[in-house]
């Protein structure tokens, strides 16, 4: 009986928090503003979830796609974004930089050691209306070759 | 004629294989036939053949099971595969042509040693070989099956080769489960013996550490979540409910492994010496342990917000690391409690297992509390002096307070209920598990405090000859000077609680002697009468009626006479010997 309490309870506890979090995670997430280094920025994290390197590169300014080459989306499977968190937007004139929490969940075996989250800062430049990175963003490193 | 080139290192290392099999076949016959099975030479013999061969057996057995592991994921689809490696194939080839016939010819070597020799089943060697593969197979499945959950729940492209490693490690550890079930578990002498067998445990601990591990990353991107969605309305981007299916995957597998292992068998196995060790040190120390530095991190984090020096501006992006804590809290929590109600026992009295879990507890505690201390100690200096270059004194002051709170109520509770026993029952006192933390707590603590004293004086004399000593010399020696008064501390207050129990347990002073003069008249030579009055104490006065007649008592009836005079409350006693009987009788002073 007693050990049916002690592994019963915290088990059935478990379960209630798994599906509570579930339901939690079906939430919209925040928008913000069409228009905004902020809305650019969560557009190109969320190809990056969704493994679209191609898609993410798109929202590279043209003069950062002229120094770099289109990543292929093998490049980018490793990455286990859990989570982003915007940390601070600044804008000033047609720049602007914005500084993210992005957590990873690391190796998920059994022995997992569970997540890691690092500050990353992206820069932006506005043109033709339109907020675009314009410096070589995270996970890169560095460019990949035109026509390679 | 490459390919058969290619296949002669295959071909030399199998001969190989087979020339051992038959030279040491041959003579084990021999030594069967005509030899000496019995004899120490032919045990070390054994032992070593026995060795051999089964190190053997797992290095074929792992090239075997790799090589149809390559095999299978040959033909199973992998993720982004554009082309494949032909020499991966070869590698898996060469592993299944050289492993799988190693493999038959040395489990059937062994399958008739074991038919033919009972010892061979009762050898440590064989046990050895068991467990170790038991335990290889059993992580390989785990991992796998882990990897392959993860398409399951679609978090991850199928991936063929997860899989085919999980099948045949799961029917190699299915395999040498029941050769593990089978062996019988007796004596040096063959004797049936109630033992837990160390797969069981190791089984227990990998699946506790793996189940943990992995149910606390289910409760941590879990609270994550719910975090996110009703705290912080910060981010920007998340992968949704992947991070919850995904340790999901691998905590299932790990339950199970815990579920199969402690639930299934070590729970009901002999409550032996190693099983009391493995609930003591794994579970209920390994919980413990976690949920204090858990609850250290929350305690931590909540005074740091109230009263430290926070990096963090809001509220809501401090405590967003609080779900990690919490969730290791909640399990180490569980595991410290189930372990300790597994401990629990129908005896009214207190037993020597109840005792080990309270010291064990009392010097978790011990431990904490000195590090407090230390820290206490440290941050009063650093508040005195300052904090140097950069820092804050606040976080210090918080972190020393955050010890205190840990530390302080559970040394208290445990200790306070130990000293409770110790002067309700004396056989507390003298069991060996108070000796055992009195004398850990008092060594330990006293070797810290002299290395603490040594680095401390190092400390100061180096800055006192160089003519330097300032204010930055008592911050630079102020966690030694934590530890020296610390521990100092710690080592004086149970080395008084040990002298104590010492004093309460030392056996009664002889009675006082009462009688203080002895009258002896006796039929014996002086010499004899001498020899007599000096084993009955007091100032004797000596008559002899006869001079020297009578033999001498025998040393029984001396050592009667000696403890009935003891017994005698008249202050004199006349005691006779006549005949070589010896008589003692009161006499009123």
């Amino acid at each position: 009986m007693r050990t049916a309490i002690t592994i019963g309870v915290p088990l059935a506890v478990l379960v209630l928090l798994v599906v509570a979090a579930l339901v939690a995670s079906r939430r919209d997430p925040v928008t913000y503003a069409e228009g905004t280094p902020e809305a650019a920025v969560q557009d190109y994290f969320d190809m990056l979830i969704d493994h679209d390197a191609g898609g993410a590169y798109d929202l590279f300014s043209p003069e950062l796609q002229s120094r770099c080459g289109r990543p292929s989306s093998a490049e980018i499977d490793y990455l286990t974004i859990a989570r982003v968190v915007l940390q601070e937007a600044t804008t000033s004139g047609d720049t602007a930089t914005v500084r993210v929490a992005v957590t990873q969940d690391l190796d998920s075996g059994p022995f997992g050691s569970g997540e890691v989250t690092n500050t990353e800062t992206l820069r932006l430049a506005s043109i033709d209306g339109r907020w675009l990175i314009d410096d070589l963003p995270w996970p890169y490193f560095s460019c990949f070759e035109k026509g390679g | 004629m490459v390919f058969l080139g290619g296949l002669l290192p295959l071909v030399v290392t199998a001969g190989l294989v087979y020339a051992v099999f038959r030279i040491v076949s041959a003579n084990q016959r021999a030594a069967g036939a005509g030899g000496h099975p019995g004899g120490t030479d032919g045990d070390l013999r054994d032992q070593v053949i026995r060795l051999f061969r089964l190190g053997l057996l797992f290095i074929a057995l792992g090239l075997a099971a790799e090589g149809v592991v390559g095999l299978l994921a040959a033909v199973l689809p992998r993720p982004g595969e554009l082309a494949r490696d032909p020499e991966q194939l070869a590698q898996a080839l060469a592993f299944t042509i050289v492993g799988v016939p190693a493999l038959v010819g040395l489990a059937q070597w062994t399958r008739r040693r074991l038919a033919a020799d009972p010892e061979e089943s009762w050898s440590p060697v064989w046990a050895g070989y068991l467990t170790l593969t038991l335990l290889t197979a059993l992580l390989l499945v785990l991992t796998n099956v882990s990897l392959t959950l993860q398409w399951a729940v679609d978090v991850e492209p199928f991936d063929g080769e997860p899989l085919a490693r999980a099948l045949v490690w799961g029917a190699v550890f299915a395999a040498h489960w029941v050769l593990s079930r089978r062996r019988p578990l007796v004596d040096a002498q063959g004797a049936a013996e109630a033992r837990t067998p160390w797969y069981l445990l190791a089984g227990s601990l990998v699946g506790l550490v793996a189940g943990g591990t992995a149910l606390g990353d289910v409760v941590q991107v879990s609270l994550r979540l719910l975090y996110d969605a009703t705290v912080d309305s910060d981010v920007l981007a998340g992968a949704g409910s992947a991070s919850v299916r995904r340790a999901v995957a691998a905590a299932v597998p790990a339950v199970a492994v815990w579920l199969w292992f402690w639930l299934g068998h070590t729970l009901r196995a002999p409550r032996t010496e190693r099983w009391y060790g493995y609930v003591l040190l794994a579970g209920v120390l390994g919980g413990l342990g976690t949920t204090l530095i858990a609850g250290g991190q929350i305690v931590f984090g909540v005074l740091e917000w109230l009263f430290g020096d926070p990096d963090a501006a809001t509220a809501s992006a401090h405590f967003a690391s609080l779900p990690g804590p919490v969730a290791a809290l909640g399990v180490g929590g569980a595991v410290w409690i189930h372990h300790r109600h597994t401990l629990a026992t129908t005896a009214r009295h207190r037993t020597e297992i109840d005792r080990i879990y309270t010291y064990l507890v009392a010097f978790v505690g011990v431990v904490v509390c000195t590090a407090a201390v230390t820290l206490v100690v440290a941050a009063f200096v650093e508040a005195v002096v300052g904090t140097g270059l950069a820092g804050s004194v606040a976080d210090p002051i918080v972190l020393a307070v955050t010890f205190l709170l840990i530390g302080v109520p559970l040394w208290l509770v445990f200790w306070r209920r130990a000293e409770a026993n110790a002067k309700a029952d004396r056989s507390e006192v003298r069991s060996p598990s108070r000796r055992l933390y009195l004398l850990v707590t008092l060594g330990l603590s006293a070797a810290v405090a002299l290395v603490a004293l040594v680095v401390l004086l190092t400390g100061f004399l180096t800055d006192l000859t160089a003519g330097e000593l300032a204010a930055e010399t008592a911050r630079r020696i102020r966690v030694p000077l934590g530890l020296v008064l610390s521990t100092a501390a710690v080592a004086g207050y149970h080395a008084v609680v040990y002298r104590d129990d010492r004093r309460s347990t030392a056996p009664p002073p002889p009675p006082e002697r009462r009688v203080r003069e002895v009258v002896l008249i006796s039929d014996l030579t002086p010499a004899d009468a001498a020899a007599v009055a000096s084993g009955l104490g007091g100032r004797v006065v000596r008559y002899t009626t006869a001079n020297g007649v009578g033999p001498r008592p025998d040393d029984d009836a001396l050592a009667a006479a000696a403890e009935a005079a003891a017994a005698l409350t008249t202050g004199r006693a006349l005691v006779t010997v006549r005949h070589g009987a010896i008589e003692v009788e009161g006499l009123q002073a």
